[in-house]
């Protein structure tokens, strides 16, 4: 480490962060899953409600490279639907047909980010052909652009779910724990309510309070506004507790004979210093945020059709019957799980790199 | 009379059984006089300094400063109190927020302040300390102990108190560093025009530093009195137990004899309390 430059602790554990292997492959992949949502409508070759009903519960599309022993730009062959004698379905491909993969293909016109007006996506197949990288769902709707539109949803709902719930958290905590007495009194009476009732019938009841006729952005705003709500109290009670012993903290007391506000100690001596708890605890809670998401959607009652989010799209693979005869379907499930398991790998590790270090230890 | 406290009692309760943390105190420190306060630990002494500083509230008694009644005070009083009243604590390595430049934490105590003076003043302030100004840019894990009791010192200083606490300000020290920071109080005595309130168990600190000495033992002040007269003459049976311990005064130097001379010291109804003749 540069030895003129001077770090804050906080410095250090980002650091050692940087160093650790693990942290940052699965931090990669977040950015990664991350950034493909956000530029979503223009990777994905097909927009999230473009169907094709002929092409219902399509297979992923084979990409060939290889034509008659040599080896050529990558292409698909168009398909045909058929029944077997069990009505099931059965798509062979019509090697008649032949379709190049290419890269920047003119569609209709649409708005990258709702923004700018564009004509081409990033990657396709010439027009009739079609490409499903994850197969297709029940109205032949391709499932790898609907999990990039449903990446947006998502994700996102974690990150602002927990934007939320931590402000609130934080602040009910660092208040309840800074003043003590009767104000922490009520503070966490009020934190024990929430926590009293089981998060899931919480979570119905209060879906159930939102009016049916909201548009889809009304409905995504009040899940991320219910699931907050469920996730603060639990937060706030850790908070006070820590904000309980910091008070105590001899810089604290200092701040205050300088004439201090509280206010200006709470957000400059008290809540910095959970901050290494809370962006573990962050980090290891949005997951619960994305599953909430993806509970509420698959049971009918989060996002509905045609907007896409990885929970109702796994709404399609409730039944045993779809799983064996289209397990593609399945595919927003492992896409959740990856997404989990990165976010609580990445949270384990930031564990560990704050906890040494905040307690005064320098690493050497 | 700089600070004057009146009857000052603080209670509690531990159980059933109440601790009388500081029971009928009453102290006064006139302005540029260096009062140490020693006792054991747990005898309320830090309790004490609390109260004062208004961290604490007091179940009983009256705080003046300045003639003014500061009780009760409003927001605005408490605040311009809090100012003129600066504390330094025992463990320098919790009495800064980590998380904060040297520059950081200074400018903290201008903030309160109408100063335009800014950078200048930093500089002023850390020569007066004895730190280079290079320090300004660093955290407080990158120092040594002395320097960041340094660095609280100018925290202190910073706002221009007119009394100082130092609440056993260099017993987490060795005792080199110890030394300089005792120096260091006693050259900024004339500097700052401070007036010193000097708590602590460290007899030979208290000697270097104080004018006069208050003994404290469970809550009560003991024994009140010029520093020489209450090293080489101590009245108290528990001021007597502290000297022997504390090794650098050998029981010979103690007259021990002077004790039973009644005429010495006038007892005070309660029975605890030890005038004397000043």
């Amino acid at each position: 480490m540069n030895k003129d430059k001077h770090y804050s602790p906080f410095q250090l554990a980002l650091d050692s962060f940087k160093k650790s292997k693990r942290g940052g492959f699965f931090l990669r992949l977040l950015i990664f899953l991350y950034g493909a949502a956000f530029f979503a409508d223009f990777i994905a070759p097909y927009s999230y409600q473009e169907e094709a009903r002929q092409h219902s519960y399509a297979p992923p599309t084979k990409i060939h490279m290889i034509d008659q022993g040599r080896l050529t730009r990558p292409f698909v062959y168009a398909q045909s639907l058929s029944f077997n004698e069990n009505h099931e379905r059965v798509y062979r491909e019509d090697k008649s047909q032949r379709y190049s993969l290419r890269l920047f293909v003119p569609t209709q016109k649409y708005f990258i980010l709702g923004i700018i007006p564009s004509m081409t996506r990033l990657w396709g197949v010439d027009v009739p052909g079609k490409i499903y990288l994850f197969g297709t769902d029940s109205r032949g709707r391709d499932i790898f652009s609907r999990l990039l539109y449903g990446a947006r949803i998502s994700l996102s709902i974690g990150l602002i779910g927990v934007l939320i719930s931590f402000g609130l958290g934080l602040l009910v905590g660092g208040i309840a724990g800074y003043y003590g007495g009767i104000v922490d009194n009520i503070l966490m009476r009020l934190c024990e309510m929430f926590m009293m009732v089981p998060g899931f019938y919480l979570m119905l009841a209060l879906r159930s309070v939102v009016p049916d006729n909201f548009n889809s952005y009304q409905v995504y705003l009040s899940i991320v506004v219910i699931l907050s709500f469920i996730g603060w109290a639990g937060l706030a009670r850790i908070i006070r507790g820590m904000s309980l012993t910091l008070k105590e903290r001899e810089y604290v007391l200092a701040a205050k004979m300088l004439g201090l506000s509280d206010f200006k100690i709470i957000i400059r001596h008290i809540l910095p210093h959970t901050l290494s708890y809370s962006i573990v605890a962050i980090m290891l809670s949005i997951p619960g945020y994305i599953l909430g998401e993806a509970a509420l959607s698959l049971i009918g009652l989060g996002i509905q059709d045609p907007l896409a989010s990885w929970g109702n799209m796994l709404s399609e693979a409730m039944s045993i019957a779809h799983i064996q005869l289209h397990p593609w379907v399945l595919m927003p499930g492992f896409f959740i799980f990856m997404t989990v398991m990165s976010f609580n790998i990445v949270g384990d590790v930031l564990r560990d790199c704050f906890d040494p270090l905040l307690k005064g230890i320098k690493e050497s | 009379m700089l600070l004057e406290l009146k009857n000052i009692k603080k209670y509690f309760s531990v159980g059933k059984t109440t601790v009388k943390a500081v029971d009928d105190i009453s102290l006064a420190l006139s302005k540029k006089e260096h009062l140490g306060l020693v006792g054991e630990s747990g005898c309320g002494k830090t309790t004490l300094a609390k109260i004062i500083l208004k961290l604490l509230k007091s179940d009983a008694g009256e705080i003046f400063f300045s003639q003014e009644n500061m009780t009760y005070p409003s927001r605005d009083r408490l605040r311009d109190y809090r100012q003129k009243v600066q504390m330094v604590f025992q463990d320098p390595y919790s009495s800064l927020d980590p998380r904060f430049t040297i520059r950081n934490i200074l400018n903290e105590a201008l903030e309160g302040k109408k100063t335009d003076k800014g950078e200048n003043h930093l500089d002023e302030i850390l020569t007066a300390v004895q730190l280079p100004s290079s320090i300004l840019y660093r955290y407080p894990h990158e120092l040594s102990g002395g320097e960041r009791q340094r660095v609280a010192i100018a925290r202190a200083l910073l706002v221009k108190p007119q009394l100082l606490i130092l609440d056993e300000a260099v017993s987490s020290l060795d005792v080199i560093i110890q030394k300089q920071i005792l120096m260091l109080l006693k050259g900024l005595t004339n500097e700052f025009d401070l007036t010193y309130l000097f708590i602590s168990h460290n007899l030979k600190a208290v000697k270097r530093v104080c004018d006069k000495i208050a003994v404290m033992y469970q809550g009560r002040i003991v024994e009140y009195g010029f520093t020489n007269a209450i090293l080489t003459r101590p009245l108290h049976s528990y001021t007597q137990k502290l000297l022997k311990a504390s090794m650098e005064y050998r029981s010979d130097k103690i007259k021990m004899s002077d004790i039973h001379f009644k005429s010495h010291f006038v007892e005070e109804e309660k029975g605890h309390f030890v005038l004397r003749a000043l």
